[in-house]
């Protein structure tokens, strides 16, 4: 099972520590409820297909955000809708329902960025980014403070294929594989677009600086 | 912090990032599963900033509402198309790659077979070739080549001064003919033939466009030179199939 963690670390010890801010920070622990609950909505059970909808939507969101900004509420409600439509057709567990439902928010996003004629990041605030004081003592230091609408507008700084490579990975909670099938792209290229993107992340974080001060 | 992960960040069968840990190389990592884990805590970290916390009523509200009129609605389960498949991978390609092995040992006979039936057509049309009343070894005695005139028994010696690596091989006249037969029965294509054959062909001829007549011109002789040699009632020139069965 892809959901299981491989450190030695419980299950439920781990959704306890994650759960500091009110929600589990480990998107995949929840993959087998989430599987078990789309095999039940696809029976028609109402209750479990919401269970699905309360796991998947955050990242989803978080996703859209990424991509069209404050119009992600609207491009997700479109997107449920083909979701719950289609939902008969779809094949596959827990992971690959986030995978599934991501590609359909994607091309409603696509469409509505297509519709609104605008590029997904402007970079209006990557002045700002860049200079982030670094005077924050150490790499956690920096992560604590970091704000939704703060990581939102660095993500957005980046540029459009390492953006969606680090959502569709930290967000939404896709493995390579799976976030390469959503991008229609090569394993290997999105690995490198998140990689480069997130490292770029961090460095605008402040955490180089930090880093090097050691 | 370090407990927040067991070690494994979102990505969990990666074990470290292609390109070195994200943050600065001169930071002192313990080693390379320190750095991992502090790359994986960024990577939480920034995922847990990004994701919405709870969902909106409404919004859920009209999702549920939407799957119930669909379900309502749709009599049995919809075709699942390709892009709604996202069952884990192995067995697919398990069945592809047993298709791809068919497909290539499939390939590779039909390939093999055509080559073979091209060295037949191409090397031993004279010999093998049916419906003619051919004596199994004609003198091949030639104008270009005198000299050679293996009219004993068949062409198991190659003419001297000619080094030959087929020493089974007919003459260099009669492969002429040959490749001339196999020509014309190809539609005036070079098709039939192979690239060796057909090259000698149009180095013989003297270009490619002078190949039909050369071509004529050769059958022709060797035409005549059957009906001298062999002493039946054929007329000059004449088709090589439309030979009487007997000798007067």
């Amino acid at each position: 099972m892809r959901d299981v963690p491989r450190s030695g670390h419980e299950l439920g010890a781990n959704e306890d520590v994650l759960g500091q801010a009110g929600e589990p920070r480990r998107p995949q622990s929840r993959d087998g409820e989430l599987g078990a609950a789309v095999a039940r909505a696809q029976d028609g059970d109402e209750t479990a297909f919401a269970v699905a909808y309360r796991i998947v939507q955050p990242g989803l969101l978080g996703y859209l955000r990424g991509l069209v900004g404050e119009d992600a509420e609207d491009v997700a409600s479109e997107a449920w809708l083909e979701i719950a439509r289609d939902l008969s057709r779809f094949r596959g567990d827990g992971a690959g329902f986030r995978g599934w439902t991501a590609t359909i928010a994607r091309h409603r996003a696509l469409d509505h960025l297509r519709r609104r004629r605008v590029r997904p990041q402007a970079a209006p605030l990557e002045h700002d980014a860049l200079e982030l004081p670094g005077r924050l003592d150490t790499q956690d230091q920096a992560l604590e403070s970091l704000s939704t609408a703060r990581a939102l507008e660095l993500v957005r700084t980046l540029p459009r294929d390492q953006a969606e490579a680090v959502l569709l990975r930290v967000v939404v909670g896709l493995d390579g594989p799976a976030a390469a099938r959503v991008l229609g792209k090569r394993p290997g290229a999105v690995r490198t677009a998140a990689h480069r993107g997130l490292k770029r992340l961090a460095g605008q974080l402040g955490v180089r600086d930090a880093a090097t001060g050691v | 912090m370090g407990e927040r992960h067991g070690g494994d960040g979102p990505f969990g069968r990666r074990r470290a990032h292609p390109g070195g840990p994200l943050f600065a190389p001169g930071r002192a990592y313990a080693d390379q599963a320190d750095a991992d884990r502090a790359d994986s805590r960024f990577e939480a970290r920034l995922g847990a900033a990004l994701r919405t916390r709870g969902v909106d009523a409404e919004a859920e509200r009209r999702a549920v509402a939407a799957f119930r009129a669909a379900h309502a609605t749709q009599a049995s389960r919809a075709r699942t198309r390709r892009r709604d498949d996202w069952r884990p991978a192995a067995p697919r390609r398990a069945r592809v790659s047993l298709k791809a092995t068919l497909s290539v040992v499939l390939a590779s006979l039909t390939l093999g077979g055509v080559a073979f039936a091209a060295i037949g057509s191409a090397g031993s049309g004279t010999h093998a070739r049916p419906g003619t009343s051919l004596p199994a070894h004609q003198p091949a005695s030639t104008p270009e080549r005198p000299s050679a005139a293996g009219t004993s028994a068949g062409t198991a010696h190659p003419p001297s001064g000619i080094p030959s690596a087929r020493p089974h091989h007919p003459d260099t006249a009669r492969d002429t003919v040959a490749h001339c037969r196999t020509y014309e029965r190809a539609g005036n294509r070079g098709g039939a033939l192979d690239a060796t054959a057909w090259q000698r062909l149009v180095s013989a001829a003297g270009g490619e466009d002078k190949v039909a007549a050369y071509c004529a011109a050769q059958m022709k002789a060797a035409e005549g030179k059957r009906d001298d040699n062999g002493g039946n009632s054929a007329t000059n020139g004449g088709n090589s199939g439309r030979k009487a069965p007997g000798k007067k």
